[in-house]
């Protein structure tokens, strides 16, 4: 045998060729893997996943919860686009892209949500997903900073049966002139009696386009002395309320340092679901107005009171058998009450009322 | 000595076994880590678990007063279809379904979807079940939670 022919059947020997047929797999193992963890639409179906899964997640918290999600990875170099909608999300690289990463999430059937793309041109992305109140939010942190209101309150989701007539009540009143006089909180010659007068008066004009309106005492302020102001007392606004078809409110404010509550105060009686409801569409609604329009809050609640344990006075309008609410807005300490922002309270309270109705 | 084309028609028959045997292996290389990827990356168990937690938090109670959820306390005598009306958009295209049991009482989310899925599953439909103990009028009952779901993660058209 010549030594070519040793050579031919070392090369074509079974342990030669065995080494020679793994090494060829195993490179092509390798090869395979690295492109699948590096892949795109492997990628993109995973932070697809990932963002549905996260949503579904959030559903299952009864508060209010944010998150910023920032699928950021150092060595990555590809932008993607996301397309949040009604049920899913997708995650994709230009208009025309054929292999979208999708995967499907289910909201609760009463959170509110808009469909919303976000496009990026970068890897160094925060997209901020938000459950707050009964809404559900997305955006991109770097190109809107919205202020949300974390301050809302999950409100139940079935819609009750309100009246279509609105019994306004300015807390308190105040008429120097006579024997009675009630001004609620007073702090350096301001009169809490006075603002509650000023936003009865507002959400009056607003609230007749919308409803039949009432009012337990006159708003108008007198033309020729305007410290006086028709005065009523408590039982006499609860009797107007009590004799009227309609649900009522209140307005009052609260009495704390550099703070702003939005608070309602909602009555433990046979209209209690109806008046949470109320109450706390109502609350919400302001509360998001003001935040909106860069007025601070600093909370909100709802407030149950026992009419018959009650030892605040000005709580006795809550006895009124319908529905209704006290409603707070902020303190006299820091009053929000103007002019510029009764219209948005007014407005907000409408909003609230035909969201609970 | 074997002729010169007896040994050509040996060698066509080795490489073609080896061809082939070769084909087999490269493609065992290909697919193999991809069902194992797939598996990896599967992700209905959280998604199923999710699911099912939203069922147990929507049985829970509510305080009206101080709007506290009592997680795992629930009043029973309210268990009904209509309790679920809110756990799951209407938007939700992937088909899945809730049979809820405890104490012989039972409540459906998307039944009709359920009537229709469950004799057929685990073959055309998957199944995932859970269990949680839960108290109902200071009693501690065993909560069953069925869910049946389509193996799919795109919805199912014409369903």
């Amino acid at each position: 045998m010549n030594k070519r022919a040793t050579f031919v059947d070392m090369i074509f020997s079974p342990l030669f060729e065995t080494i020679l047929a793994l090494g060829v797999v195993l490179t092509y193992l390798l090869w395979f893997i690295s492109s699948f963890a590096s892949d795109v639409n492997f990628e993109k179906g995973f932070m697809a996943t990932d963002i549905a899964l996260s949503v579904d997640l959030m559903m299952l918290f009864p508060g209010n919860i944010d998150i910023l999600y920032s699928p950021h990875i150092s060595n990555y170099n590809n932008f993607f686009s996301f397309n949040f909608l009604k049920d899913k999300v997708e995650v994709f690289q230009g208009n025309n892209d054929k292999n979208k990463g999708i995967y499907y999430f289910s909201l609760k059937r009463n959170i509110g949500f808009k469909e919303k793309r976000l496009d990026f041109n970068s890897t160094d992305v925060t997209i901020r997903l938000s459950k707050v109140g009964n809404d559900f939010f997305v955006s991109d942190i770097d190109k809107e900073l919205i202020s949300f209101d974390s301050h809302q309150i999950s409100c139940p989701s079935a819609k009750v049966n309100i009246p279509n007539r609105v019994i306004i009540d300015a807390g308190h009143g105040f008429n120097p002139t006579s024997t009675f006089s009630d001004t609620g909180f007073v702090v350096n010659n301001t009169k809490e009696s006075e603002f509650n007068r000023q936003i009865a008066f507002s959400f009056f004009n607003t609230a007749k386009n919308f409803f039949n309106v009432e009012l337990t005492r006159e708003l108008e302020q007198s033309q020729t002395n305007p410290d006086i102001e028709n005065s009523v007392s408590e039982q006499d606004r609860l009797n107007k309320i009590n004799s009227i078809d309609g649900f009522f409110l209140s307005f009052h404010l609260g009495n704390y340092n550099n703070k702003n509550f939005i608070k309602a105060f909602v009555a433990l009686n046979k209209d209690f679901d109806k008046s949470f409801k109320l109450a706390c569409e109502i609350v919400n609604s302001i509360s998001l107005n003001l935040v909106k329009n860069n007025i601070s809050v600093d909370g909100t609640a709802i407030i149950p009171v026992d009419v018959g344990l009650n030892k605040n006075s000005h709580l006795n309008v809550l006895s009124a058998n319908k529905v209704g609410a006290l409603i707070e807005l902020g303190s006299i300490n820091n009053p929000i009450i103007n002019n510029e922002n009764n219209i948005i309270i007014s407005q907000s309270i409408i909003d609230g009322v035909q969201n609970a109705k | 000595m074997p002729s010169k084309k007896a040994q050509l028609g040996i060698q066509w028959l080795y490489w073609t076994i080896y061809i082939f045997i070769t084909a087999i292996f490269v493609g065992l290389v290909r697919f193999l880590p991809a069902i194992y990827f797939a598996t990896a990356i599967d992700t209905y168990n959280i998604e199923n678990t999710i699911y099912n937690e939203r069922v147990f938090q929507e049985l829970s109670n509510i305080d009206n007063l101080t709007l506290r959820h009592n997680y795992g306390v629930s009043d029973l005598n309210l268990l009904d279809d209509d309790r679920f009306s809110n756990t799951f958009s209407n938007d939700f295209d992937k088909k899945l379904a809730f049979k809820i049991n405890v104490n012989g009482k039972t409540a459906f989310v998307n039944k009709n979807f359920y009537d229709r899925a469950r004799p057929l599953a685990p073959v055309r439909y998957k199944l995932f079940n859970s269990k949680k103990p839960i108290v109902s009028q200071n009693n501690i009952v065993l909560l069953n939670v069925e869910q049946v779901f389509t193996h799919t993660l795109k919805p199912e058209q014409n369903e």
